[in-house]
């Protein structure tokens, strides 16, 4: 006996021979291994998954009005109707079951009586599918009739030389549910639903009901007759197609359309591809040119440091600039620095949240009144202004207090730094709060240790962060340097004196009593 | 069907499948909207496996674990909010990776199910046929494994915020020679460790109340390593285990060790040099309280 190995078609071809039956044939052959089945249900699906021991799977799911069997749709159900009721009565009486008894109660399942015609029509599709899989093709007896199927299909391409034109009509298409129609011809009768794609050779198929899939025709001739459908498209590869009444909702799609549809979306793909290939390429260079340096790691090492140094200049200039400018009211904001740090921060803090709603509030009132809108516009540019000045003060505040720590180092490399001058004291506090930066560029392009760059880096950033919000916060307590932080400090010590008044010093001996009783 | 099956049934086909025995037809109300709940039920036969491993990964809700009576590789309920949660049933040459995970497709990470945690339901049955190792992780909620009858080469379970039982009355056909339980913020119990046939149980906990009940046959010497954070850890050992408690150095919790006599610088139990099974624990905590309480 010849034998022939599975194939997605010869399965295909037993589940077609199967659709044939009438549907209270009993499926002969014994039951297949289920192997898995998971079962889901939702008050909006219902659906059911069985893996054999060989073979494919099957699926079929009850979801939103549409009955999905192996991925494609046999027809419509009303939920909560009778045909949906009648699934869940199955799933409810196979869900403790499995293997044996789970096939054999599945295979003996068929819709009850009393349903109305198109519920019963939908399950008995249901019930077929549910039938062959569980029958499964290899031990079904018809497998000889199937294989010489598959051969006569085989044989009819190979003597045209038409295999390639096959591959296009099929592409797309589920092999697993393709119904196979050999020599003998095949009508998709009034009510009948196929569910997957026909495939008919050498014949005719005629089309009364639907099919839910695409009708491909080799050498055959399809058939749309009144009230007919077919959901997808008719594929030809040699053949025609007869238009009485019936509906093709698709297209009617020759092979050599089908081989220009697919040289051309793979052409566009190819294209895309490519072009998104280059564009990476372009990133990659841009990100590695570096400049004049080139794109080495030391090259971005010493482009880190030259930033740094840059910023440097950059601040260092300002301060000086701001120096000049405002020489009296940058030693106040100093002092308040020293004075209370801690103050400080806290208004910083609050002033630095405060700034973009009295930005925004500022805006809105100038705008509203005919008066302020002369004021808007110097308001609009200028408030900005006035607070990244403000940071920046602040911000070389706190440098003179890093600063004259940096020179209480006694570095030998700094001995030419002069401790009372302020404008050197500041620089050193400057380069201080820049110096994570650089050192984080240094450490980020190093082998296996470049995660240390970043965690530098973040260092970096919250120590500025944290000078600027200081600083900002000691040029608000001083009103922008207008009130020197001795007058606060005065008063502190005004409080600290009545502190001290109402709360005695514990570390000092008791008082004596003032008057014994006797007295 | 077993007791374990009808049970996560009841509880798991609730919502698509009300007050329906299993194997009876539904009534109309079967079919009646329910929430967005959804129950997941999969199951799978051995097909020649040597061994199944089983990684749990479940957010919030309700987990129970036991052994299965029908034969089949794994079998589990799964109960869930579909708008967010995806069920997790992947079954791959021996592995199985089972939970929820968001709806969002973002992994496995513990999902945010909200305000109905506590109907959410994973129940997972266990083949006794193929040798086991499990991975079991489980955020909050309420756990209740029984690994009764269960061949497990391999434990590993880790608990965030969640009661959690776990039990083991009859000895492992298998030997392990290590048992991991890491547990967070969680009341964490175990009933028949010596069952566990396990050469090495280690556990770390961070915050709460841990119970281990050192019953069982104790088919191998065994030896406990206990990290406790912040929290109260009670042993429970029966009156026939030697026991020997070595506390570290760095230990500043309270110790009532009933019927133990120190010898140097460990715990020993009376019965320690005639006892037929011997337990070496291991301690060490930060801050909390170290019973163990002899029982009959």
């Amino acid at each position: 006996m010849r034998k022939y190995r599975y194939s997605p078609l010869a399965a295909a071809a037993a589940v077609a021979l199967a659709a044939l039956l009438p549907p209270t044939s009993p499926v002969r052959g014994q039951e297949r291994s289920v192997v898995s089945n998971q079962v889901e249900v939702s008050a909006a699906a219902a659906s059911l998954r069985l893996e054999f021991s060989e073979g494919p799977p099957l699926s079929v799911a009850f979801a939103d009005g549409r009955v999905v069997v192996d991925g494609q749709v046999v027809g419509d159900y009303e939920p909560g109707g009778r045909a949906d009721q009648a699934w869940r009565e199955l799933l409810a009486a196979v869900l403790p079951l499995s293997d044996g008894p789970l096939a054999q109660e599945l295979a003996r399942w068929s819709p009850g009586p009393g349903l109305p015609e198109a519920d019963l029509a939908l399950l008995n599709t249901v019930d077929r599918a549910i039938e062959v899989a569980v029958a499964g093709a290899s031990d079904d007896p018809r497998q000889p009739r199937v294989g010489r199927l598959v051969v006569g299909l085989l044989e009819i391409l190979s003597s045209d030389g038409r295999f390639g034109e096959l591959g296009a009509a099929l592409e797309g298409v589920d092999l697993e549910s393709i119904e196979v129609v050999l020599d003998e011809g095949r009508v998709v009768g009034q009510g009948e639903a196929v569910h997957g794609s026909v495939l008919v050779a050498g014949s005719e198929l005629e089309v009364h009901g639907r099919i839910a899939g695409h009708a491909i025709l080799v050498d055959g001739v399809l058939v749309l007759e009144e009230g007919g459908t077919v959901e997808g498209d008719a594929r030809v590869v040699d053949g025609r197609v007869e238009e009485r009444g019936g509906t093709l909702r698709g297209e009617v799609v020759r092979s050599q359309d089908v081989d220009r549809v697919r040289h051309e979306v793979r052409e566009q793909v190819r294209r895309e591809v490519r072009q998104e290939v280059r564009r990476e390429i372009e990133r990659d260079r841009s990100r590695n040119r570096g400049g004049l340096l080139g794109g080495g790691p030391f090259a971005r090492a010493l482009g880190g440091l030259f930033e740094a140094v840059a910023t440097f200049v950059v601040l260092a200039l300002a301060m000086l600039l701001m120096g000049r400018i405002a020489g009296e009211r940058m030693e106040a904001v100093t002092e308040a620095v020293g004075h209370n740090p801690a103050r400080s921060a806290a208004v910083g803090f609050a002033g630095g949240f405060l700034m973009l709603p009295v930005y925004v509030v500022g805006i809105v009132l100038l705008a509203v009144s005919i008066v302020g809108i002369p004021l808007l516009l110097a308001w609009a540019p200028l408030f900005p202004l006035a607070v990244v000045a403000a940071g920046f003060a602040g911000y070389v505040g706190v440098s003179h207090h890093v600063g004259r720590w940096v020179l209480g180092q006694n570095l030998s490399w700094l001995a030419r730094a002069d401790a009372r001058n302020p404008v050197h004291v500041r620089l050193a506090g400057m380069a201080a709060l820049l110096a994570p930066f650089p050192v984080a560029s240094v450490l980020g392009e190093l082998p296996m240790v470049g995660w240390t760059g970043d965690v530098v880096q973040v260092l970096g950033v919250l120590g500025s962060f944290a000078a600027v919000i200081v600083g900002l916060g000691a040029v608000l307590i001083t009103r922008g340097g207008r009130y020197p932080a001795s007058s606060y400090a005065f008063a502190d010590a005004l409080d600290d004196l009545g502190a001290q008044q109402d709360w005695p010093d514990p570390s000092e001996p008791p008082d004596a009593p003032s008057a014994s009783p006797d007295s | 069907m077993t007791i374990g099956v009808g049970v996560a049934i009841g509880v798991g086909m609730a919502a698509a499948i009300p007050a329906v025995p299993v194997g009876a037809a539904p009534g109309p109300e079967a079919v009646a909207p329910a929430q967005s709940w959804k129950t997941f039920v999969s199951s799978r036969q051995p097909t020649g496996e040597e061994e199944l491993r089983v990684r749990v990964s479940y957010g919030a809700g309700t987990l129970t674990l036991r052994q299965g009576g029908d034969g089949a590789l794994y079998r589990l309920v799964l109960r869930y909010d579909e708008e967010s949660a995806q069920p997790l049933a992947e079954y791959r040459n021996g592995r199985l990776r089972a939970g929820a995970s968001k709806a969002d497709g973002r992994g496995l990470r513990f999902a945010g199910f909200g305000d109905r945690t506590s109907q959410n339901a994973l129940d997972l049955e266990l083949g006794t046929d193929v040798p086991l190792e499990l991975d079991l992780a489980f955020g909050a909620g309420e756990a209740e494994l029984d690994l009764t009858g269960l061949p497990i080469r391999e434990l590993e379970v880790s608990t965030g915020a969640s009661e959690s039982m776990l039990r083991i009355d009859e000895v492992n056909s298998e030997r392990m020679e290590l048992a991991s339980f890491k547990v967070g913020v969680a009341d964490f119990r175990v009933r028949g460790l010596g069952n566990l046939a396990a050469e090495e149980v280690r556990l770390t906990a961070g915050l709460g109340s841990v119970t281990l009940g050192l019953d069982g046959e104790w088919p191998v010497d065994a030896r406990l390593v206990l990290e406790m954070g912040l929290g109260a850890l009670s042993l429970r050992a029966p009156e026939d285990l030697g026991v020997q408690i070595r506390a570290g150095s760095n230990f500043l919790a309270s110790l009532d060790l009933e019927g133990m006599e120190k010898h140097e610088d460990v715990h020993r139990s009376a019965n320690w040099e005639q006892a037929e099974r011997r337990v070496e624990v291991e301690v060490s905590a930060a801050l909390g309280s170290i019973e163990l309480v002899r029982t009959p």
